[in-house]
């Protein structure tokens, strides 16, 4: 109830009254609430019913229905082997950036060579089109390439194409945040971290998922105590890299080892970007409960 | 209706039976009826063509290099689980591979090729024109991107490899004429034998050539021009990747001429229009899309189709076709004013790799992983089913629209929600009567 | 009109072509010119006799006029073609301007140097492949992206998901008998656990095979009831194979332990819905002989 409705002409009487109204309201509330506790401190399954039944909707529990996420994927892994490579060989990486790259990129390609496995940095040189440089990659072995796409010296993208036969990814690069900047942060080990994907569900999901097993390797260190995450909430990929450690059975203590920075699917492409299998288009952000990862 | 779709990840043809607006993606939308997977072979033996031969076979050629013939038997579905009554009635299909014939690839010879060529990928062997040779029952013809034309047979239910023969690689497309009222008229031809196909490619100009002596040999009749060079006096590169035949022109028919009219779509967005009596070079050629997007299907809409897909009309005009880019866009063009509308209305999020037109149905499948039906005309979305795979051909069996006993959808499943739910009561009390009365059982 | 007078207007009153710079340079837009200076030399208005070069839907042609035809504007310019070979237009260009005043053979001579250049430039970036396509972004956009990744980012809650990420790891077994990653106190906690939980299944499992004769049997509801009916039914399955092959003397307890799998596989099919409350529930073996047709019954329904 706003003052107004108390249709009272007299500005102070009616401010007057609407806080006594206000204020009676919020003694009823209190007084209520310290009942409820007390309830439930005697008996703690009320208070165990009441967090069931009252669940706050979200954005992401009122997701738009999206039947592919509880579809199972299709084909056996073999068949998916030849798009990604499944443990059988170590991921090789050659990272390189776009054509008349500023040091932004630069910067970038040397947090990503400590991140990215088995990588291989290479200058990018004028007048090779990409589809000499896969064969050139895929002659030597490479397993993917990955290349950052820097823009009025801000590194806007990356591009990760799974050699010989695609497919290839484009992200969109945000809110990138230096190690430096990071308050807190640890320092990083060689060893190799483990992998943890979270959220990926529908099958466009399930694939980009698929991309990022295939980059990084299969037989962690744990001695590390290393982890990189890559959390997907609402298309948004929060790529974030951390050192843990078990203080007891229940407890986790985490040391931030950055850097931080958040992708976006821009597009998803059959082979060495050819065929378009999914793209993002500015109507795809007309409804906001529909996701697409 | 009932379709039958190649699905890519799985290598299996599944069986699609749903009505009119069945939509998966909508919850409260009726859903398909059945959805059955046959014959998964893996990816690298994927299927690329279907093709039905009458109501009971199936012509399938995989990736592999094989072409399957497959017997189609219906079965009554098993309803024993459920309540007969209150479920729709329909049978499904049962696939039996009856004849295979293999190694019709000659991955070779892509090779050769592409080492000249950058365009693309390493390139890989597949079908690209599976047919049933026209006026027979029994003979089919078949072209791979390697250039290989094959001809096999069924005889008593068996498939034979009569010829093989190769033309120059590598081919986009092969369409077979079957305008058949127009061959008779040519005497020179004589039908029993007589089979023609337009072909072409990345760098191949379209080429008409026919069959002779028996499906023995394969001579080239014609030839088309590229168009001249472009404003910057560059070569406009060759890659017509669909052809139609037209009806011949029938003004000026001159024994012993070659006469066809055909249009083509060009990977690179042209649309073209040829009479071999005016020229080799295109009578006509319209750009519809914007530079660096390529178009890669051609149906003809407002028109009678043969099963070919030829179009049976002798007219350019008032023409209008559906072609498919590699991103995501289907739409409908006419030669004249260009781009008509969108289907899908944003719906398509993926390339569409295929699209045909089937009993006044529109199909389309691709990368998405959707199989849609539109109404070719009007453009509206008729169904639209996830598979789960991505999709490379569709074919449709029959139309018919199955019946629901008494009401719709949502009745369908309610019934079935209910009985659960007795279910569980009768637990309930078989559970009570169990805890309360300790040893011994008793039911209600 | 003279030329002369021409010059005079233009030059010192008003030329529509004109482009006035303030360093004492003007330029001229008039697409004859072939210098695109404005002076009298190469304006194309106040000379009679004039000649250029130009690019007409990528070829190009030596334009010239004359006096001659000074009063037929519409035949005014003749236009030659020029060959596509340099060297060959260079001898066009002196052939048909052969007794013109030298400025505009040196200036044509020039401008067709120059365009060919243009050409092959134009060629080249024509050919040259694009990798990047550049998409406009409206700052609406940018700002609703920024606002929904903040959003996403809060309600994300990473650091929680990452600990319940690795407890999962870590409980389930994921880093194998001697996990380098966890102190070893904390290890042999949870590992004790874990064994606890096996010890008592064990026990549990005794238990069931010893009295498996038994009619009914009613056990303590405890917490990790489900863990034990999976492992339960996997054992009854895997049961029969083992018995038969065993001896034929136990065929009255495999046969009934192949009864109750049935019973209890198929009934955990059929009520897969209602679930935790029946989870709970003690497991009742139904006896054999009479149970076992109720219970078929049941799955009619």
């Amino acid at each position: 109830m706003a003052p107004d409705e108390l249709r009272i002409r007299n500005k102070m009487k009616r401010q007057e009254l609407f806080a006594d109204v206000k204020d009676q309201k919020n003694k009823e509330r209190h007084k209520m609430r310290k009942q409820r506790a007390k309830e439930e401190r005697e008996n703690p399954e009320l208070k165990e019913k009441r967090l069931q039944e009252n669940v706050t909707n979200t954005i992401d529990s009122l997701r738009v229905y999206d039947e592919t996420i509880h579809h199972e994927v299709e084909g056996d892994e073999a068949d998916f082997a030849q798009f990604f490579n499944n443990g059988t060989e170590p991921p090789k990486i050659l990272l390189t950036t776009n054509v008349n790259a500023k040091k932004k990129a630069y910067e970038f390609a040397n947090v990503l060579i400590e991140i990215l496995p088995n990588v291989t940095f290479v200058k990018r040189k004028f007048g090779y089109k990409l589809k000499e440089i896969v064969e050139f990659c895929s002659n030597r072995n490479y397993t993917d390439l990955v290349i950052i796409n820097e823009d009025k010296k801000k590194v806007t993208g990356l591009t990760f194409i799974h050699l010989p036969e695609g497919p290839s990814f484009y992200f969109k690069i945000s809110s990138y945040v230096d190690v430096q900047k990071i308050v807190g942060h640890g320092r990083a080990t060689s060893h190799i971290p483990e992998l943890i994907l979270n959220n990926f569900q529908t099958r466009l999901g399930n694939t980009v998922g698929r991309l990022f097993q295939s980059i990084f390797p299969k037989n962690p260190d744990f001695e590390g105590r290393q982890v990189i995450t890559l959390h997907n909430q609402r298309d948004y990929i929060f790529f974030r890299r951390h050192r843990y450690v078990f203080r007891n059975e229940e407890k986790v203590g985490l040391q931030e080892l950055g850097p931080q920075f958040t992708m976006k699917l821009l597009r998803l492409q059959h082979g060495i970007k050819e065929e378009t299998e999914w793209e993002h288009t500015a109507d795809m952000d007309k409804e906001k409960k529909k996701f697409y990862l | 209706m009932r379709l039958l779709i190649a699905c890519d990840d799985s290598g299996s043809i599944k069986e699609l039976i749903c009505n009119k607006n069945t939509n998966t993606s909508v919850q409260t939308a009726p859903q398909p009826f059945h959805v059955g997977t046959h014959l998964p072979e893996g990816f690298d033996s994927r299927v690329e063509i279907i093709k039905m031969v009458g109501t009971q076979q199936l012509l399938v050629a995989r990736a592999n290099g094989s072409i399957h013939l497959i017997k189609l038997k219906r079965v009554d579905r098993d309803v024993s689980e459920t309540d007969p009554a209150k479920e729709p009635i329909f049978q499904v299909s049962e696939l039996h591979e009856a004849s295979t014939v293999g190694g019709l690839f000659d991955e070779a010879r892509l090779l050769s090729i592409h080492k000249s060529s950058k365009k693309r990928s390493r390139p890989r062997d597949g079908f690209v024109a599976l047919e049933l040779v026209p006026q027979t029952s029994n003979r089919i013809f078949s072209a791979t991107k390697s250039g290989l034309v094959h001809v096999l047979s069924i005889e008593n239910g068996e498939l034979k490899l009569v010829s093989s023969n190769s033309v120059k690689a590598p081919l986009e497309f092969a369409q077979v004429y079957d305008l058949a009222a127009a061959q008779k008229t040519n005497s020179k031809h004589r039908a029993s034998s007589q089979l023609t196909f337009a072909y072409g490619g990345e760098e191949n100009l379209v080429k008409i050539a026919h069959f002779t002596s028996g499906y023995k040999t394969v001579k080239q009749i014609w030839e088309a021009k590229n168009v001249s060079n472009d404003r910057l006096d560059l070569k406009v590169p060759v890659w017509p990747t669909k052809l139609k035949f037209l009806e011949p022109a029938s003004a000026g028919a001159d024994e012993g001429k070659v006469n066809f009219q055909f249009v083509t779509m060009n990977r690179l967005g042209f649309f073209r229009q040829y009479r071999t009596l005016t020229g080799r070079k295109p009578m006509l050629s319209k750009a519809l899309l914007p530079k660096n997007e390529f178009a890669t299907q051609l149906q003809a809409i407002n028109s009678d189709v043969t099963p070919a897909g030829n179009i049976r009309s002798s007219s350019f005009d008032n023409l209008q076709f559906i072609t498919s880019d590699l991103k995501k866009n289907v739409f409908s063009f006419t030669a004249a004013s260009g781009p008509l509308g969108k289907y899908g209305n944003g719906d398509i999020t993926g390339y569409a790799s295929f699209l045909n037109i089937q009993k006044n149905y529109l199909l389309q499948g691709g990368l998405d992983r959707y199989v849609r039906v539109f109404d070719p005309e009007s453009r509206a979305m008729i169904c639209k089913c996830y598979t789960g795979s991505k999709i490379s051909s569709v074919v449709m069996v029959e139309e018919e629209e199955i019946e629901v006993p008494q009401l719709k959808e949502n009745k369908k499943r309610k019934p079935k929600h209910g009985d659960d739910k007795a279910e569980a009561e009768e637990d309930e009390e078989l559970w009570s009567t169990l805890e309360s009365s300790a040893k011994k059982l008793k039911k209600n | 009109m003279s030329d002369e007078i021409i010059w005079q207007v233009i030059n010192q009153h008003f030329c529509a072509y004109k482009l006035k710079t303030d360093k004492g340079q003007n330029f001229c837009r008039n697409e004859y010119n072939v210098t695109g200076l404005c002076n009298r030399q190469s304006c194309p208005l106040a000379n009679a006799k004039y000649a250029t070069v130009k690019n007409v839907d990528g070829r190009l042609y030596l334009y010239m006029k004359t006096a001659e035809r000074a009063h037929t504007p519409a035949k005014m310019w003749e236009r030659i073609r020029l060959s596509k070979n340099y060297a060959k237009a260079l001898k066009q260009v002196d052939d048909h301007l052969l007794y013109w005043n030298k400025f505009l053979i040196h200036k044509c001579k020039q401008r067709l140097t120059r365009l060919t250049q243009v050409a092959v430039t134009e060629r080249r970036m024509e050919l040259r492949e694009e990798e990047r396509h550049y998409v406009g972004i409206a700052p609406k956009v940018k700002r609703r992206e920024e606002n929904r990744e903040r959003k996403a980012l809060a309600a994300a809650k990473i650091e929680k998901a990452i600990e319940k990420e690795l407890l999962d790891r870590l409980k389930s077994g994921a880093y194998g008998d001697k996990p380098l990653n966890v102190d070893e106190k904390i290890w042999k906690r949870v590992l004790g656990h874990v064994e606890d939980e096996q010890d008592e299944e064990e026990e549990y499992e005794d238990e069931e095979e010893d009295e498996s004769d038994a009619e009914i049997e009613y056990v303590e509801d405890d917490g990790d009831e489900e863990l034990v009916d999976v492992e339960d039914i996997e054992r009854w399955l895997d049961d029969p194979e083992a018995s038969d092959s065993d001896s034929s003397d136990e065929e009255e307890a495999s046969d009934s332990s192949d009864d109750e799998s049935e019973s209890e596989s198929a009934s955990g099919k059929g009520k897969k819905g209602s679930s935790a409350a029946k989870k709970k529930r003690p497991r009742v073996e139904i006896e054999y002989e009479e149970e076992t047709q109720p219970a078929h019954r049941e799955l009619a329904h």
